[in-house]
């Protein structure tokens, strides 16, 4: 019979859904994801954790972009044009509140590479690597604990007061995690020289495992031993600062560029001085929200350089000519255009230069010049490395002859003028003690050291989910 | 006169068939006690059975129509000297006995409307004479229309034998309301059993036995009226609607149907009437205002986007927080699946004018059966289908023009407004030193301002866009197969240029009696939605973001005519030569079986698929900033979403000593997976079009693939007695994948009972009460949330470092992560008085849900700043009252008539407990005691009179006020949910005029304007591109000292007030609103030949609003979290529309 048959088909349905009713069929995981246990087994699956480290350096509120800008803006070397997209106005005009964007976006941004990091140390030290792997794996733990060190420095200088600010360095840093929790946490903020020891211990294991001297992208032996010298020079550790110096400078890997070569460096990547780079590639999406698009004139070409930055350079002082007098249409005339970042527009990739040896010649001058207070000797040898990068960029300067504090502060002119626009100026003041001059498109104001608002705020979101820690004296 | 002559042969020689057969009269018997069918022994008759249990045929359809409580229409003549044995006790049901008893009688039952009608069976010996054929369907009138002769649909009997000359009484019967004629309306003379029906024309003729027989008009939905003929040949009768009574409503429950009499929940049934033919893209755009208890909210005015729908409050934390869409049986995904088009809405894919009905479940009686899904009510949806008889055609035309709701508070500001403010705003700056006026203007002119350019955006940006809709549809069948088909278009443009809605649908339906034990029915709807939705909030490309900021002395085209690209976003650039195109295609359909196994068993058997393709593509042109670069970029998105799902269901249904037994075993899986591709391409040929063949360089490529699978059994048990007292109980078990491996299968149900009153022998004094009943109910119902990998701890792949794989941790393990419950509880009256003129409902509910799921924050410390968390429990609730009455009834056919329903809702929100003492999320601040959406801001505390300076409250206390912005501390405020909601709709008939409009009021909440600092910049912004400011602050600023102004002083460039990140109260509105929203005005043309309705009328939607905060510069209709959010504005139709039936 027909509706019998047409019964057993009614029944077949039923028969195999009962089947698809197994445990499996409510069963999945994520195709997109991998378990946290178990897939860091050997040197490749290594590689692609660090990887996850590398590309949170990425984020457009680290070094693409927040991190790299804000320490610019909040200083004179760089204002936000008047014709501009909204963007960075209240870093721009010094009353970043504790809820703003950016700086909750370098906050978590900061505390991802910490926490991948420290998945990637404990995983990778788990696993009995085979003979052949060995050396290559010990290469990238040592490289993840120098991200580690690089991001903990990177928040203490942004989210706390200098090394200096205390004689024993005792306030408040930030919150140090050095491995993975199995539950959630709320940490304590660390002293900063709890902080300081950690990055300093960090670096020193780093280069105790490390062994690549050249790998573009990536820490290296010279990287990690630059940035170790770049934390003595905060923590005024004049004499390890220069001894760690010397070893990069050294090194015959890198040399400096000459003087023809340095303009076009800026569109090129991993040069000849770069120590260590974020690199970025077209596809790895900052897209407009780069640095590049944010000074680029064909871009958003909101940040302009100020004319105080300009005048610094002497008009055959090759640096000058990444800076371009131009007007900015229906705003500022004449108007200083920041020429560092120039794929911004085009490929939208340019790298973000965090390590360059021209600093280490800075960090060593100034760590001379700092002994050269006491002892004079050192002088001269300030001296030369001042001039090394100062005649580099300028064949026909006169060589710098000044010591004590005027050499000091030649020095940290020249780092203001070497590093325009890679971040440094905010941090250099502040730990300098000096007077912030606020160049704006309109106004000049000066705020006075010490200042509670020389560094950022505490993110609501954290003050929010972290009964533990405390917020900085400007946002009680 | 032919009809007659006719007409008059045919009853002749039905008389001659019936004598025929009652020449054969049997007796019939029944087998054993134990036999449970009552079928036809001829044996035991022929062997002389005892006649001690013989009844009259008569006696046993009395007895049969008080068990079922139906109604027998047939002739004298048929039924007298017709016996039967047996008692109708072991009949199973009425079907089987009637089956049982009248063939052997030479009789057969056809169900015309509410009557059983008894008549003579269909004899094979009839062959040889067509024309003596009984009608016994519709099937016969495709004949009597070629003819021109006028068939009954039924039978008609006469009755000679009686005394008195027969008297011969025609007519027709037409509704009151739309002048249709009736078809199946029966007639029966008062007192007698004789009936006839009307005819698919409303027309009929029956015999009465003298001019004092009163004739009674009745048919289903219709009030039965009682004519005396008193000499009249011809009685022409109008029939009035019935307005909703209990016991006639037919609701649609989950997996089947029931009548609202005996259904034990809260549900409410919108018609077509209030869905059909509307400008709305969606169909729950049209339950705002109609159904008390569901809130509406359409936070964008984007043709076709989603709105927020709420029933009785939010059920949960999560996104997954919608009612869960079921259609033709068929549980949908509804909302987004685009990957760019954030608005976009499955649901705007079905055409509402293919909706027969939407039913709302409420309570837990509605939803538990539902399980899983259903923790947030349910929405059924049930397609048009056809009925038996002549195809029926429906076409339907409407052209419209839409606008913005409201322009005049944010007008944009012109330059000579702009100008005055930010002259003031340099005057005092007094860091610029500037003392007058001329000095002012001139420093402004230095710095940008172009005082002979004079942009109004809102021409650039607005339009009157264009709303058309046409629609046909057809319908019909015959006794085995019915059929429901059509094709709709519809097209609406938004008020903004270059943004606009287009959808095309198909769709059929069809249901076949393959036996009277098996039936199949099927349908398949498909559609295409092509959506322009250029971005929306925060997004720089928004037209209205610009709309908002653009300032009045920049211009979209220089003078050359070329675009002006010193704009970032211009608005007429990005509109002409980008696109933002997605195509949404969509198909839903179904394959069912139902087989009686043998009473009073059956089963059903159910297979659905609903699969969504969408296609967005992006093209940016070389001409626009990001596409320059890389001389033009194309993007195109694809999701593809797969979603089946499989019934079976064994259903018992009897009748055992006044109680009635209804039990539904179900069983059923569902499986969602969702894959989605993204492309780009670089560098085209210039001039070419925009598909990425055009381009040169690959740039990204990309895909991924999620799944989810849930399976369900359950159990739903229905007992009445007597139909005065109901009881249901539900059980269910499902298992989802989106949980942790202990915490996958859940145990839901629900209780509910109702007590139909006004049937008790006590109520029978009170004649002012129709109906009367009581119900409650309570249940568990799941929610399985919107991550669906939600416990799972795992590394995210794609975090690619200098195009190597990297992956980085994605989420954080919770394994204890598991079902959220909700557990709703009802109690309602409904009820019906003063001769049905006033009925409504009274609900009191409450809805906890327990083990909230919620992505908490965490502290970023953490990596992921947030877990996905089992964190607490809230509760929702409130009163609903639903009222429909019939304010004037017309007493003649052209009089005047009035009816007015309306709704009134009130649903209120206390969070019981919480993991931590309280969870602040963006502007929210959540607390045991307070509600989910109680806003947490500084408190913005007006203008210093002597100084012009912006205040805030340093904090709660509101005692000291500062002008540092950073000074002061956050509190909370008012919530964003609503103290009440409701809508009211009078209906005004005259003749063949109706005019009808509903009036929708939503009050009470807070809403929050999160781009308020950008609008009301204070001349922070300077001259800046975007630093337009709002017409609001134009009006109430500061100027001089002593002025008690609402907003500050402006100060060009200032820091004190106006800088984008000062989020305060200052932005915080009153949302309260009241919405005159759907008016139609609508003439019946008087129709006779081949069209059987002509309906034109002029409808308007959104005409006029009224909102009470006079601050408020935007419509106040947003989402339920009450953020303006820069979406397209609400906006408001006029439309002329013409609907035509043959």
């Amino acid at each position: 019979m027909r509706s019998i048959n047409i019964f057993h088909g009614g029944l077949l349905v039923l028969t195999l859904t009962m089947g698809a009713c197994s445990k499996s069929f409510i069963d999945y995981t994520n195709p997109q994801t991998l378990p946290l246990d178990g897939t860091i087994k050997d040197l490749k699956s290594l590689t692609n954790a660090a990887n996850g480290v590398y590309n949170n350096f990425q984020n457009v509120d680290y070094y693409n972009r927040t991190f790299t800008l804000s320490p610019e803006l909040i200083s004179d070397n760089v204002f936000v044009s008047r014709r501009n997209s909204n963007r960075y106005l209240n870093h721009d005009n010094f009353s970043i509140g504790n809820g703003d964007g950016y700086v909750l976006g370098a906050w978590s941004a900061m505390y991802d590479v910490v926490v991948n990091a420290n998945l990637a140390i404990a995983h990778g030290e788990a696993v009995n690597f085979i003979p052949g792997e060995e050396q290559g794996a010990r290469q990238v733990i040592g490289e993840m604990y120098a991200a580690r060190a690089l991001a903990l420095f990177d928040l203490v200088r942004f989210f706390a007061q200098p090394y200096n600010f205390t004689a024993d360095a005792s306030h408040a840093g930030v919150p140090v995690i050095t491995e993975p929790k199995n539950e959630i946490i709320a940490p304590p903020r660390e002293t900063v020289k709890v902080v300081y020891d950690q990055i300093v211990s960090d670096l020193q294991k780093s280069l105790t495992l490390m062994t690549a001297v050249k790998k573009d992208g990536r820490f290296t032996v010279i990287a990690a031993k630059a940035l170790l010298a770049k934390v003595y020079l905060y923590m005024e550790k004049w004499a390890e600062a220069e001894q760690l110096a010397t070893e990069v400078i050294d090194n015959t890997t890198f040399k400096l560029l000459t003087n023809a070569q340095y303009v076009a460096s800026w569109s090129a990547k991993f040069s000849g001085e770069s120590l260590f780079e974020v690199a970025n590639l077209s596809t790895d999406n900052s897209g407009s929200d780069g640095i590049g698009y944010f000074y680029e004139p064909g871009g958003y070409g909101d940040a302009l350089a100020t004319q105080d930055l300009y005048d610094t350079y002497t008009s055959t002082d090759v640096r000058r000519e990444l800076i371009q007098a131009g007007t900015r249409t229906n705003a500022e005339n004449p108007a200083y255009l920041v020429r560092k970042y120039p794929r911004g527009v085009s490929t939208r990739d340019d790298n973000i230069k965090v390590l360059r040896l021209s600093e280490v010649f800075l960090i060593r001058a100034e760590a001379r010049a700092e002994q050269g207070k006491t002892n004079t000797a050192k002088n001269a040898g300030a001296q030369a490395d001042l001039n090394t990068i100062i005649q580099r960029a300028d064949p026909t300067a006169d060589p710098v002859t000044l010591t004590g504090d005027d050499l000091v502060n030649r020095i940290i002119l020249e780092r203001r003028k070497e590093l325009a626009f890679e971040g440094n100026r905010l941090f250099d003041i502040n730990r300098k003690k000096m007077d912030l001059v606020l160049i704006q498109s309109d106004q000049t104001r000066t705020f006075t050291y010490p200042n509670n608002r020389f560094i950022m705020p505490i993110p609501f979101s954290e003050v929010n989910t972290n009964p533990n820690i405390e917020q900085n004296p400007a946002w009680k | 006169m032919r009809k007659s002559s006719e007409r008059h042969f045919r009853t002749i020689c039905f008389q001659r068939i019936v004598c025929m057969m009652l020449a054969g009269t049997f007796v019939y018997g029944s087998t054993s006690a134990q036999d449970m069918v009552y079928a036809v022994n001829k044996r035991m008759a022929t062997d002389g059975y005892s006649q001690s249990n013989k009844k009259t045929l008569r006696q046993v359809l009395t007895e049969l129509e008080k068990r079922y409580k139906i109604k027998f229409a047939y002739s004298d003549r048929l039924v007298s000297n017709q016996y039967l044995n047996g008692n109708i006790a072991h009949f199973h049901s009425l079907d089987e006995t009637l089956k049982a008893i009248l063939p052997p009688l030479g009789l057969q039952y056809k169900v015309v409307k509410e009557f059983y009608v008894i008549q003579p069976r269909k004899k094979e010996s009839n062959k040889d004479d067509q024309e003596v054929e009984f009608p016994s369907g519709r099937g016969a009138d495709t004949a009597a229309g070629q003819t021109g002769f006028t068939q009954p649909t039924s039978f008609e009997v006469t009755t000679y034998e009686l005394n008195a000359p027969p008297v011969v009484i025609t007519g027709k019967v037409i509704s009151k309301n739309e002048n249709l004629p009736l078809s199946g309306v029966v007639v029966t003379i008062k007192g007698s059993k004789m009936a006839v029906t009307t005819d698919i024309n409303g027309n009929y003729k029956i015999t009465i036995p003298d001019n004092d027989a009163v004739l009674i008009y009745s048919h289903v939905g219709f009030v039965s009226q009682e004519v005396l003929p008193a000499g009249r040949k011809t009685i022409d009768v109008q029939l009035e609607v019935v307005v909703q009574s209990l016991t006639d409503v037919v609701i649609t429950v989950p997996y089947g149907k029931q009548t609202k009499a005996s259904y034990t929940g809260a549900a409410v049934t919108v018609g077509e009437e209030q869905i059909a033919a509307r400008p709305r893209a969606s169909v729950q755009e049209s339950l705002q205002g109609n159904v008390a208890g569901l809130q509406t909210m359409s936070g964008s005015g984007q043709p076709g986007s989603s709105p927020n729908v709420r029933i009785r409050g939010i059920g949960s934390y999560s996104s997954a927080n919608s009612p869960l869409y079921v259609v033709d049986g068929i549980p949908i995904i509804d909302g987004v699946v685009t990957t760019l088009a954030f608005s976009s809405n499955t649901l705007a894919g079905l055409n509402p004018n293919d909706i027969e009905s939407v039913t709302v479940l409420k309570d837990a009686s509605a939803t538990s059966v539902y399980g899983s899904r259903a923790a947030n009510g349910v929405i059924l949806i049930t397609t048009k289908s056809g009925a038996a008889g002549k195809t029926k055609i429906n076409a339907l035309a409407q052209f419209g023009v839409t606008n913005i709701t409201s322009t005049k508070r944010n007008k944009p500001l012109s330059t000579a407004e702009m100008t005055e403010l930010l002259t003031e705003g340099v005057l005092n700056n007094t860091a610029l030193g500037i003392t007058t006026r001329e000095d002012a203007l001139q420093y402004l002119q230095t710095q940008g301002l172009k005082q002979d350019i004079n942009t109004d955006w809102n021409d650039v940006i607005l339009q009157p866009g264009k709303y058309s809709q046409f629609n046909v549809s057809a319908s019909g069948g015959n006794d085995k197969t019915t059929f429901y088909t059509s094709l709709g278009y519809y097209k609406q443009d938004a008020v903004t240029k270059g943004q606009g809605f287009e959808r095309m649908n198909g769709r059929i339906r069809v249901n076949n009696k393959v036996s009277n034990r098996l039936s199949f029915n099927g349908g398949i709807g498909i559609n295409h939605q092509k959506l322009n939705t250029i971005g929306a909030a925060g997004l720089g490309q928004n037209p209205v973001r610009s709309l908002y900021r653009l300032v009045p002395w920049t211009r979209p085209y220089n003078e050359d005519g070329s675009y002006n690209r010193l704009i970032t976003y211009n608005p007429e650039l990005l509109r002409n030569e980008n696109v933002y195109e997605t195509k949404i295609y969509h198909l839903l359909g179904n394959i069912g079986a139902e087989f009686k196994i043998i009473d009073p068993l059956s089963f059903e058997s159910k297979a659905n698929i609903d699969l969504n393709y969408s296609d967005d593509f992006r093209f940016w042109s070389p001409l626009w900033q990001d596409g320059a670069g890389v001389n033009g970029r194309g993007a195109n998105y694809t999701s593809t979403f797969v979603n089946w799902n499989v019934v079976n269901l064994l259903k018992f249904r009897k009748e055992v000593a006044g109680i009635g037994i209804d039990l539904t075993l179900g069983q059923e899986a569902q499986k969602s997976t969702i894959k989605r591709v993204s492309t780009q391409a670089d560098n085209y040929i210039t001039g070419a079009s925009t598909p990425m063949a055009n381009a040169s360089t690959p740039f990204i490529a990309w895909s991924t693939f999620v799944e989810s699978a849930l399976i369900s059994y359950f159990l739903n048990t229905s007992f009445n007695y007597d139909e005065k007292y109901y009881l249901n109980i539900t059980g269910r078990r499902d298992g989802s994948s989106r949980f942790g491996d202990a915490y996958k299968f859940g145990n839901f149900g629900s209780i509910g009972i109702a007590w139909n009153i006004h049937r008790e022998k006590f109520m029978e004094g009170l004649h002012f009460i129709n109906e009367l009943k009581l119900r409650s109910s309570y249940g568990i119902n799941g929610n399985q949330g919107s991550d669906w990998y939600g416990a799972d701890g795992y590394y995210s792949a794609g975090a690619n470092y200098g195009g190597d794989p990297g992956y980085i941790l994605g989420q954080i393990q919770n394994d204890k992560l598991g079902w959220e419950r909700n557990k709703p509880f009802d109690v309602g009256i409904d009820f019906e008085v003063l001769n049905h003129r006033l009925s409504g409902t009274v609900d009191y509910f409450t809805r906890t849900t327990t083990d909230l799921l919620m992505n908490m924050p965490i502290s970023p410390t953490n990596g992921p700043s947030s877990i996905n968390s089992n964190v607490g429990s809230f509760r929702n609730y409130g009163v609903e009252l639903t009222l429909n009455s019939r304010n004037i009834v017309p007493n003649s056919k052209n009089g005047l008539e009035w009816s007015t329903s309306f709704n009134i809702s009130t649903v209120k929100n206390r969070i019981l407990k919480l993991s931590d003492d309280r969870i602040i999320t963006s502007y929210y601040y959540r607390e045991p005691g307070g509600d989910m959406y109680t806003f947490y801001l500084r408190g913005y505390a007006g203008v210093d009179p002597q100084t012009g300076e912006a205040l805030w409250y340093r904090n709660d206390a509101k005692e000291e006020t500062v002008t540092n912005y950073n000074s002061a501390s956050p509190y909370k405020h008012g919530s964003a949910l609503a103290k009440f909601f409701g809508g009211i709709t009078n209906t005004f008939k005259y003749h063949n005029i109706s005019l009808s409009f509903l009036v929708y009021c939503n009050w009470g909440g807070q809403i929050y304007d999160g781009w308020g600092s950008f609008t009301q910049s204070d001349a922070s912004a300077g001259v800046s591109d975007y630093g337009a400011i709002s017409r609001m602050v134009y009006q109430n600023r500061w100027q001089q000292p002593g002025d008690n102004a609402i907003y500050p002083k402006m100060v060009y460039r200032g820091t004190q007030s106006g800088l984008s990140n000062q989020q305060s109260t200052r932005f915080l509105y009153d949302g309260s609103y009241i919405r005159l929203r759907d008016v139609t005005l609508s003439y019946n043309i008087p129709v006779k030949k081949v069209l059987t309705r002509a309906q034109v009328y002029v409808r308007g939607n959104n005409l006029v609003t009224w909102v009470k905060d006079d601050l408020l510069p935007y419509d106040p209709e947003v989402y339920v979290d009450g953020l303006l959010d820069q979406n397209l504005p609400t906006a408001k139709q006029i439309l002329f529309g013409v609907n035509l039936s043959f």
